[in-house]
This record gives C-alpha cells, structure tokens and sequence, in this order.
C-alpha cells in the first residue's frame, strides 16, 4: 500500500510540474513575451519604458532563470500581479473561488441524489418501464451538449414559464430563498452530466452486487426487501459512485467555465474566460494551476480510495 | 430525447399579446457653424442640443475641430407583445452589461478607460462627449492656448470651484488636476503620479502627445498642460468625457486611504458615486445628492456583468433587467419583445485592411531600416513597391498598379447595402473608404465605391488574373474572427462577393488573440475585417488626425498590419497643423490618395446601441457620443 501511495504521489507531482512547464513555455513562446503584458495601442511608449517593464516583469532574463524564479513565486503562493486589475492574483482567485465551490457543491448535491436514487430503481426494477425510461433519460443526460441546456433551461424554465431567475447569483443581502433560486438552473445545468454518470454507475453495481451470493442469503434468511436492498445492496454498491466522486468534484470546477460563462456566475470559471480575453497571463497561469491542481489531487484521492477499498487493484 | 425536443419547441415558440410599436432615438446632428450645434429629425425623435461655450482663442491660433454628422437610419421594428413590468424596486435600474472592465481600479492609472466616465462617476475637463465642435468646459471654467507658439506648446486651464469629490474627500483643486494628469502620462508616472507604470487606455498614445512634460500648477484652481505635440483633438480626446481617459479622482483619498484601498474604491466627482464593486461580477452606482450639475433622477443603478448576449435578452424579457447591452444584430429581437433602442450616436466604420502591404522603407522618426517579411511570395493583393518587376504583372504595370488594381475590383464587388441589410437589419449604412463616414458634411460622392462585380472583374483580368478553367482566379486568405462574432459574419458576407468574382477566398476564423501577434509583427499577408481605431468611428471629426495605423510610427504596438507613407505624412502633417482649415485640407487629399490606392477599404458602418425597457425609462437624452455606446445615466427619467 505504502508503495502504491509513493508511486502515485510521484506521478501526481510529476504531472504538476508538466503542468507549469506547459504553462509559462506557452507564455514565452512568442517572438516577445513583452506583449503579453502590453496592450494593443502600446505604440509611442519609449524604449525607455519599455525596458523599465521588461525587467519589472523579468523578460530580461534567460527563459530557465525565468521559470525557476516564476515556480519559486508559485511555491509561496505568489502568482504574480494581475495586468488588468494590477491585484494579486491570488486575492482575485480567493474572490471568486467560494461562488464555484458553493455552485459545485449544489450540482453535486443535485446530481449524486437523484443519479443514486434512480440508478436503484433502475436496477432493482430491471426490464421495466421505469428500467429503460430511466436509462433512456441517462443516455440523454449524457449526450446532451451542455452549452444547448443551459440555453434551452433559459428559455424555458426562466423566460417561458418564469418559475426561475434567467441568471447571474444574487446578492449576498437577498433573503435565503431568492438567493437559492438563482442556484438551480446553474447548478441543474452543472450537474447534468454528472447525474446521469451516477445513475448508470449506481444501476451497473446494484445488478452486480443483486446478484451476488451474500445478497441471496439475506433473502434466503428472510431480510426484507427493503432491507436488502438499502442496507446490504446499496451500501456495497455505492463504492464505484463514491470513488467517482472525487473526479466528478474536479470537474465541476474544470467544467465551469462554460456554465460560469453562460449563467453570469462569478466563479473561476468566468475568470478564466476574462483572463483570455484581456491577455491575463499572470490570471490565466493562476487559473489553469488551480484547475490542473484540482484534477491531480481528486485524481490521487480517487486512486488512493480505489486502493483503500479495492485492495485488487493496490497489489497490480 | 422527445422531452427535450418538445422542451424546445416550447422555449423557441413566439408569445402572445398585442403588437407595440417600440421606440428608436438615433441621434443626427449637423452642426452648421461653429458654437452651434443643430440636431435634425431622424425617423422617430427630434433632439435640439445647445452648447454653452467659454472659450478663450488669441491670435491666429485656431484649433476649433470640425464636426461629425450621424444619420438616424434605424427602422422600427414592431413588437410581438408588450415590454414585461420590471422586477427593479422603485427608482432603480439594473443593467446587463457584458462585462465589468472599463470601471478600473481606484486611481488614475486604471480608470482612466470607459466605464468610470460612461456612468458619470468622474468627470473630465470638457463636455460634451460629442467629438466635434468646439469643445464644451465640465470640469474646466474657461482655458486660453499658448499664444505664443505656433502650434501651441501649452494650454493653461481653471477649473470650477467648489466641486466635492464623493465621500467627504474635500473639494477639487488644481493639485488632483495634476496629480491625475501626470500619472496618466505613461513617462511620469511613477515618479509624479502614483508610482505604477502607466498602462491606462491609449498609454502610447498620451506618451506621443505629452512626451515627459509634466503638467503644472499655476493657481489653487488652475494648472498649465504642457504638451510635447500639438494635437488638435486636445480637449474633447485627450481631455474630454468620451475620450481617452483623464477622468479625475481625489488625490486626497489616495493619499489618505492607500493604494490597495483605491483599487477597490473609485472616488470621483460624477453625479453617480460608486458605492459597490464585486469584481466581475457587478457594480452598484448611487445617486449623489445635490450634485453640482445634475442630480440623477435615479436612486441606483446596479451593472450586472452577463457576458452571453442570449442571457441578457432573457434577462430583459422577464424584467430582472430594465437596460442591456445588445449587438447590432440583436437589437430587433430587444425591439420584438417591446424595449426601445438607444445610442449615443456612436458608430463603428468595419473595413477590409489588406494587411502586409508593407511600402515603407525606413522608420519615420527613427530613419532606421524597416524589417520588411511579408513579400516572400508575390501575392495579388500585396503590392510590393521595393521589388515592384516580378514575373506575373502584365506588360508596361509594375506589382503596385498590379495589386491597386486587384485591391479596387476586390472594394467593387461587394454590395455594401445588402450587407447592411443581411447583418445589421439595415440599421447601419456603408463605407467606402476606410477612416472616412459618408454622413460628414465634408464627404464627397468621389470617394464613393459603386457596386460593381462586371467592373471588377475586367479589372482583375486587366491585372493578369483570369478566370481559369474552373473558373477560379486566384485563393486569398481571409481572417474574420471567431464564428458568432458581428466582424466574422461581415467578412463571411465579403467572401460570398468575392467568390462571386472568381476569387476563392479562405475565411479564417479564429480568436483574435491568435491574429494579433501577426499584426504586431508585422507579418500578416491576410486580408481581415478591422474597425481599428479612433479614426474609424463615424463621429470622428473630419480635421482629426488619421493615418496612425496605417504607419510604421505605430511598429512595435498593434496596427492594421499595413504600412505607407502617405499615411506618416498625413498623420504628422495634421497633428501639427493648426488650423482648422488646413487639417480639412490634408484630410480631403489624404481620402483621395485613399481612393485611390484602396490599402483597405470600407464596408458598412454599425451604430452603438443598447435598449432599455421603456416601462422603466420614458427617456434618456444622452450627450452626443463618439465612441461609447451611452452616456450620462443622469439625464434618464424613470417611467
């Protein structure tokens, strides 16, 4: 066990380190990295100044030199000045970090209950009706483009039928329920996909584990039905989903930006897009780390909690 | 999957309700002589403006600028049923806007763009925001020009006494003038201003026109600016509240408060105070009470960033929004759904730039050899003048005449009036020559491009460019922005003309992002759909300088990826040139050569607009724009 969570830990920094590799060799592949900072209209400023932001920003000096003092910053937890704002990254990110981490939290709330719920019903309820519409509703769930949901959940739960705000996250002085009304069609949206992975994960383990010996045993003893299939079915089949969730976690943060973009939602997301726009490099570097860095670590949580509960897999 | 279909049948269907015939206010103006300015009918509202001017010219200096015209050519569009009632509390407005930027942080450097001005929370030295006509004071009270060089060196200023910045930070003196004015000079800075480097709008082009003079004090209300060149858009450009920046906040609350504070907060001396900011997000303005000009009608306004325009139109059709940023094309689909549509009168000229046309040899200031890479392969729209015989030009034409001529067919053969009807529902009008708008008084029928695809085509043949026996004379890359953008749909209609002619065209559509380095390095050989800058707004006075873009004086920085002499000699000669009639003069010459010689040309022009709901506005006259889409939200009045 001790070795598998070494080697994992290995790879998962490996993977980090590629990740600002990949980063800042972008940033300076240009044939003058100076651009990336100064705007479009920087004509007349003299080579004077120029020069004054060259070596603000250190595009003075050797690319190697370069990068090793950008990691050092990045170690600390310095991400540099944001062009646009001309604020630490970092305080930026922690401005708009809480609003993903509460939309995800909400689309994981909204795709994992329901996903569960259904994918037993699914299961114990196999080759009926209820067994293909909610597959049928799975396979929609995830061939459905995102971008199209979110568009058509507008037009009609918010414009048609106005039961719900068309978007943005209200205010933090709104009262408790208008503030939850703008979570759900974002959330809705988010967790769309995800739901329906949960649903047909659930439905896949609960026929393996129905069909199990120790599942016919209870019966054979005489557990209720309701019994077996909550306490002794569920509980084991709930593995697969729960490990999955960890990757189903980072992607809600990953997959924001289009949600964050469409639904006005002040997250990361909606900042990373900015930060393109505006040629943010300092922002966008920021951002990118950050999601990478999600996906690596749910990646190891989700490796190390297969270890821990399947031990097949620790000793491959 | 017939849930989904029959969900979006649902949302797609068209309501119900009584047709409403919306509201259009597009502003045209003639101004007829100088001090005056005359508003004509446009299709649906007349608007009369008068101008109070004080102003102070002594000898022969005169640097009055001429004035734009824009036309009211906007059709209603009937509604399908009626604006919905807002969801706002009394007295206030929210506005979907696409995003936040342009507000800026809370000292000079960073706020210096749009959106601080636009709401009316600073205030600059001149008004209106109209671009022509002599400009009209704000801030300032009165102002003389030195007298004593020709063109001036210096313009000293007195401002107003007793305006009050907001939040109790004192009154407006001469020493938040300079404070201000010399932080946004990108060569002071640091040392006279707030220590960043400058990097506000237009950082290069305030570098160019103050150089490293500082401005200075001369009174307890009044500065002198010195200038390292005359520029005759001083006061309503560089000075004024739809200009380049220079809007004025409280030294006093940064020296007081500290930067970090004054990144969050923005104190200036605008009928609205900036009382909320949530950095991409939104941003609340209140009303100042008993402010020294105007007094808003509204209580608050909150601008709320949504950056998918189909949102914002949603947001408008519940009510949850009572103002919304639309584009062109999207403004009839406000209309439909009963909201009114506005502008400031700003437009904006789109122009085909045939980038790579490199013709300058040397550095203009400089003198230094100009690093020339474009003219590796001899292309048809590319005239080459430092290597001008090559193999494929007809017998008794070099490679310049060759590619004009190829140029020219290329401006000919689009139908500009059927673009403006395909992507702009007709609410803009055309362009013939790039920097130069049809509705200016100065405007001459010679510069106009008829409609001609015959003619194009002999002259294509005339340039050595037949048709071959697929029928095809030459491929030709095209960039036109990501798909969706309003410039990629134009130069999606500009290719249909040109395949029409036998010219195969490639539209490149990416991220501008991606073209932009190509631009500054001067290596782009591509065709591209460009609005560029100041110079191709409609509204830009005809004696203001252009040519910028088009000159090696702007290598190293973005341009249009083109460069020539002619446009250095006009940009130089009308910037130092100061009188009106003159820089008149070397315009007119300048859009002949531009006819003539066609380094890009022009297609439509598309007006600014957003739309409100007129169940929460009954009006907005705002002041004449030049390049914002809208302006002083103090002269709203709620329904």
């Amino acid at each position: 066990m001790q070795k598998f969570f070494i080697r994992r830990l290995i790879f998962a920094f490996l993977t980090l380190w590629s990740i600002t590799f990949v980063v800042f060799g972008l940033s300076r592949m240009g044939p003058d990295p100076l651009l990336i900072y100064v705007r479009d209209d920087s004509y007349g400023i003299s080579e004077e100044t120029l020069e004054k932001l060259r070596a603000k920003w250190g595009l003075d000096q050797p690319f190697h030199i370069q990068y090793i003092k950008w990691m050092g910053a990045i170690v600390r937890g310095d991400f540099g000045e944001s062009i646009a704002a001309q604020r630490p990254v970092t305080k930026i990110i922690a401005e708009r970090l809480p609003a993903t981490l509460q939309l995800a939290a909400v689309a994981w709330i909204l795709a994992s209950i329901p996903g569960v719920g259904l994918g037993v019903l699914s299961a114990v309820k196999r080759g009926s009706m209820w067994d293909y519409f909610t597959r049928t509703l799975a396979l929609i769930g995830q061939a459905t483009p995102s971008f199209w949901l979110a568009i058509l959940m507008i037009l009609l739960v918010a414009v048609r039928l106005e039961w719900l705000p068309p978007a943005t996250k209200a205010d933090s002085t709104e009262s408790f329920m208008t503030q939850a009304s703008y979570f759900v069609l974002p959330a809705l949206v988010l967790g769309f996909d995800p739901w329906a992975t949960y649903l047909r994960l659930t439905r896949s383990s609960m026929l393996e584990v129905l069909d199990s010996e120790f599942v016919k045993l209870a019966r054979a003893k005489g557990v209720s039905r309701t019994s077996v299939i909550w306490r002794h079915a569920l509980r084991n089949a709930l593995i697969q989903p729960l490990t999955v969730s960890a990757l189903v976690l980072a992607s809600f943060i990953t997959g924001s930006v289009f949600v964050e973009t469409v639904f006005a939602w002040p997250g990361i997301g909606r900042l990373a897009v900015q930060a393109s726009l505006d040629n943010d490099f300092p922002v966008l570097a920021g951002v990118v780390l950050l999601f990478g860095t999600a996906y690596v670590v749910m990646n190891f949580i989700a490796d190390v909690l297969y270890a821990v509960i399947d031990p097949r897999i620790r000793y491959d | 999957m017939l849930a989904i279909a029959a969900m979006a049948v649902i949302a797609c269907s068209g309501g119900d309700g009584d047709a409403v015939e919306p509201e259009i206010v597009i502003q045209t103006v003639i101004v007829t002589e100088k001090g005056e300015t005359v508003i004509e009918k446009g299709d649906t509202v007349e608007v009369v403006k008068e101008v109070e001017v004080i102003k102070n010219v002594k000898g022969d200096t005169v640097v009055v600028t001429a004035t734009p015209v824009l036309p009211a050519t906007a059709t209603p569009v009937p509604a399908d049923k009626p604006a919905p009632p807002s969801k706002s509390a009394s007295g206030q407005l929210v506005w979907s806007t696409i995003a936040d930027s342009g507000i800026g942080s809370g000292f000079n450097a960073g706020n210096l763009c749009c959106g601080a001005k636009m709401m009316s929370v600073v205030e600059t030295l001149f008004k209106p925001t109209h671009a022509g006509g002599p400009a009209t004071p704000l801030l300032a009270e009165s102002w003389e020009l030195d007298t004593t060089n020709s063109p001036p060196q210096y313009v000293d200023v007195t401002i107003k006494s007793g305006i009050k910045f907001h939040g109790g930070y004192g009154e407006l003196t001469a020493d938040d003038l300079v404070w201000n004015i010399n932080d946004t000079n990108p060569n002071l800075s640091e040392t006279l201003g707030t220590g960043n480097i400058s990097i506000t709008d237009g950082s290069g082009t305030w570098a160019g026109f103050l150089g490293a003079n500082a401005t200075e004090k001369t009174g307890d209300y009044s500065v002198r600016i010195n200038w390292e060149s005359f520029d005759p858009r001083w006061d309503t450009w560089f000075f004024g509240q739809d200009g380049l920046g220079a809007g004025i906040v409280s030294k006093n609350a940064y020296d007081t408060e500290g930067e970090e504070w004054n990144q969050d907060h923005l104190v200036g001396t605008g009928p609205f105070e900036m009382t909320s900011w949530k950095r991409g997000d939104r941003t609340v303005f209140t009303a100042v009470d008993n402010h020294w000009r105007q007094t808003p009608e509204v209580t608050s306004i909150t601008r709320i960033a949504v950056p998918d325009e189909t949102v914002r139109l949603a947001q408008l059709a519940t009510g949850d929004a009572d103002i919304a940023d639309v584009s062109i094309s999207n403004v009839s689909e406000a209309q439909r759904i009963g909201m009114t549509a506005k502008g400031s009168g700003s437009a904006r000229m789109v122009t085909m730039m045939f980038a790579g046309n490199l013709w300058e040899t040397n550095h203009p200031t400089s003198g230094e050899e100009l690093d020339i890479v474009t003219y590796t392969h001899d292309l048809p729209w590319l005239g080459n003048p430092h290597k001008p015989a090559d193999s494929n030009n007809p017998a008794g034409m070099d490679d310049m005449e060759q590619a004009r001529l190829v140029r020219q067919a290329l401006a000919m053969s689009i139908d500009r009036d059927l673009i403006n009807e395909a992507a702009l529902s007709g609410l803009g009008w055309p362009v013939y020559i790039p920097y130069f708008d049809i509705n200016n008084p100065n405007w001459d029928d010679k510069w106009k491009i008829e409609y001609d695809p015959d003619g194009a085509e002999a002259l294509l043949d005339k340039a050595g460019f037949p048709r071959d026996s697929s029928g095809k004379r030459f491929s030709m890359p095209m960039f036109a922005w990501p798909i969706g953008h309003f410039y990629g749909e134009i130069g999606d209609n500009v290719s249909i003309f040109w395949e029409e002619i036998g010219v195969s065209t490639d539209v490149l559509h990416y991220e501008y992002a991606v073209f932009r380095p190509t631009l500054v390095g001067r290596s782009a050989t591509q065709a591209w759909t460009d609005t560029g800058p100041l110079e191709n707004y409609a509204s830009t006075p005809w004696d203001w300088p252009r040519g910028i873009q088009m000159s090696a004086l702007a290598r190293g920085g973005k341009s249009h990826g083109l460069e020539n002499p002619e446009s250095t000699a006009n940009y130089q000669a009308v910037s130092g040139e100061a009188t009106l009639q003159g820089r008149l003069d070397l315009n007119n010459d300048y859009a002949d050569w531009m006819s003539e010689w066609l380094p890009g040309f022009g297609i439509v022009a598309s007006p600014s607009l957003l739309v409100f709901n007129p169940n929460s506005i009954s009006s907005w006259d705002m002041e004449l724009g030049l390049r914002q889409t809208s302006n002083s939200p103090e002269l709203i009045k709620l329904k």
